[in-house]
């Protein structure tokens, strides 16, 4: 009995121990994995809209989950005069999911992002490499898409969300443009 | 054993990889390039020496039937800190090994190293035993890292993973240095080579070639070293076969002039 109290005291000091040092480090990363997860919402803000931007130096943003479409609103810091929208939302095909963004700004899809894929590797980079590029520019109100591009469920994912972003942008900011 | 030995064990005559086919999980995940191999081995090294350094500091303290609870706890708790300081200070690589890192908890080499070695040595053998083991664990995996990036994409690129020492990703080595200049800056070698090698497919067909390789020259080496042995054996027989004729002539020639 007394051997097990004591070998029951020694695991509890071990896990005590050792959740003491994951609270300690814990405490330090803590901040900068939060920062670090700012800095790359903000580079892909950037990515989406085709320009640098620094947060709270040149732009706000508020955020609204619309049925799994993601709004983001970029304001300048007074939030006072708006820069732009971001679409983000995950696409599902039967090679797994597609993440994209979509920037647009006055009526003009500034850029379409692939932020993340569990597709194909090769397809994913055959898209970003020559489909995602003949978005650029092009109005909200009459989008152009690629027939034929030899990876047709990562396209047709993107797609979708481009699709998704536009409708939703003409519906409810296109007068405001 | 030596002090030296021990450290040295790891890197051929025991390596994890390469000889007792441990770790095959990250070998085959991570190692599509050079850098997430050398990341995954940085974290290894740091998990494995210090999981033998503490178990064997305590060995004597955690009994025999709770030992296994407690090494995992140790152990986890090492691998949670590595997975925090790289989602904090090398977060892409963090993002690209993804689930690997708490993976590397179950890493067989890692509970192994600690019951076969660190619960029965003293804490310098243990901690060189760890950091043996895990740098021939990363040079396994920065061989097959290596490998596979140049198969897939003709270079190896530092910086994308592992942003030390430099401001931007740059080419250490690339066949473009050489290609360009012959068939044109249009050409571009990653666009020939063999994509496949950066994919499940591609890991398991450049590791099995390169355990190929090294077993063969290991077959090559116990082939050698069995007919030095048939040879020596046979040269002992025939040195005995020879005493014994000169000592049979010798015994005849007493008989001869014993009975003269």
């Amino acid at each position: 009995m007394q051997s097990k109290l004591i070998s029951g005291f020694i695991l509890f000091l071990v896990a005590a121990i050792s959740g003491g040092i994951i609270f300690f480090i814990n405490d330090i990363t803590a901040p900068v994995i939060a920062q670090n997860l700012i800095d790359k919402q903000v580079a892909l803000f950037s990515e989406a809209i085709d320009q640098e931007l620094v947060i709270d130096e040149d732009f706000i943003y508020t955020e609204t989950d619309i049925n799994g479409l993601t709004e983001y609103v970029l304001t300048t810091p007074d939030g006072e005069t708006v820069i732009g929208y971001v679409y983000s939302q995950r696409s599902s095909n039967n090679y797994g999911d597609v993440d994209v963004m979509v920037g647009i700004i006055d009526g003009v899809i500034q850029n379409v992002v692939i932020v993340g894929s569990t597709n194909t590797p090769t397809f994913v980079k055959n898209i970003e490499k020559n489909y995602l590029e003949p978005f650029k520019t092009q109005s909200t109100t009459a989008v152009e898409f690629d027939s034929k591009t030899g990876a047709t469920y990562t396209y047709t994912s993107v797609s979708q969300v481009v699709t998704e972003a536009v409708n939703y942008y003409n519906e409810t900011r296109g007068d405001a443009s | 054993m030596t002090k030296m030995e021990n450290f040295t064990k790891g890197f051929f005559k025991e390596n994890p990889i390469f000889v007792y086919l441990l770790g095959m999980c990250p070998a085959l995940a991570v190692t599509s390039t050079f850098e997430t191999a050398l990341g995954m081995g940085l974290m290894v090294i740091f998990v494995l020496a210090l999981s033998n350094f503490v178990i064997s500091l305590f060995r004597n303290v955690i009994k025999d039937e709770i030992r296994t609870p407690a090494y995992i706890v140790i152990i986890a708790t090492l691998v949670t800190i590595v997975d925090m300081v790289s989602a904090a200070y090398v977060p892409v690589l963090s993002e690209s090994l993804g689930v690997f890192i708490p993976l590397i908890v179950v890493n067989c080499l890692i509970l192994g190293r600690a019951e076969s070695f660190a619960s029965k040595n003293n804490v310098v053998d243990s901690i060189i035993d760890g950091v043996g083991m895990a740098l021939g664990f990363t040079m396994a995996l920065v061989i097959i890292g290596i490998t596979r990036e140049f198969l897939a994409t003709g270079g190896i690129m530092w910086g994308d993973y592992l942003p030390f020492f430099v401001s931007e990703p740059v080419n250490l080595l690339t066949l473009d240095w050489i290609l360009q200049p012959i068939l044109g800056s249009d050409f571009t070698i990653r666009d020939n080579m063999f994509s496949m090698f950066s994919m499940p497919a591609g890991a398991f067909i450049g590791l099995g070639f390169i355990l190929a390789v090294i077993q063969s020259k290991k077959v090559k080496k116990e082939k050698e070293a069995a007919a030095l042995m048939k040879q020596k054996i046979a040269e002992a027989k025939a040195k005995k076969a020879a005493r014994l004729k000169e000592q049979a002539a010798t015994d005849a020639l007493a008989k001869k002039g014993a009975s003269a």
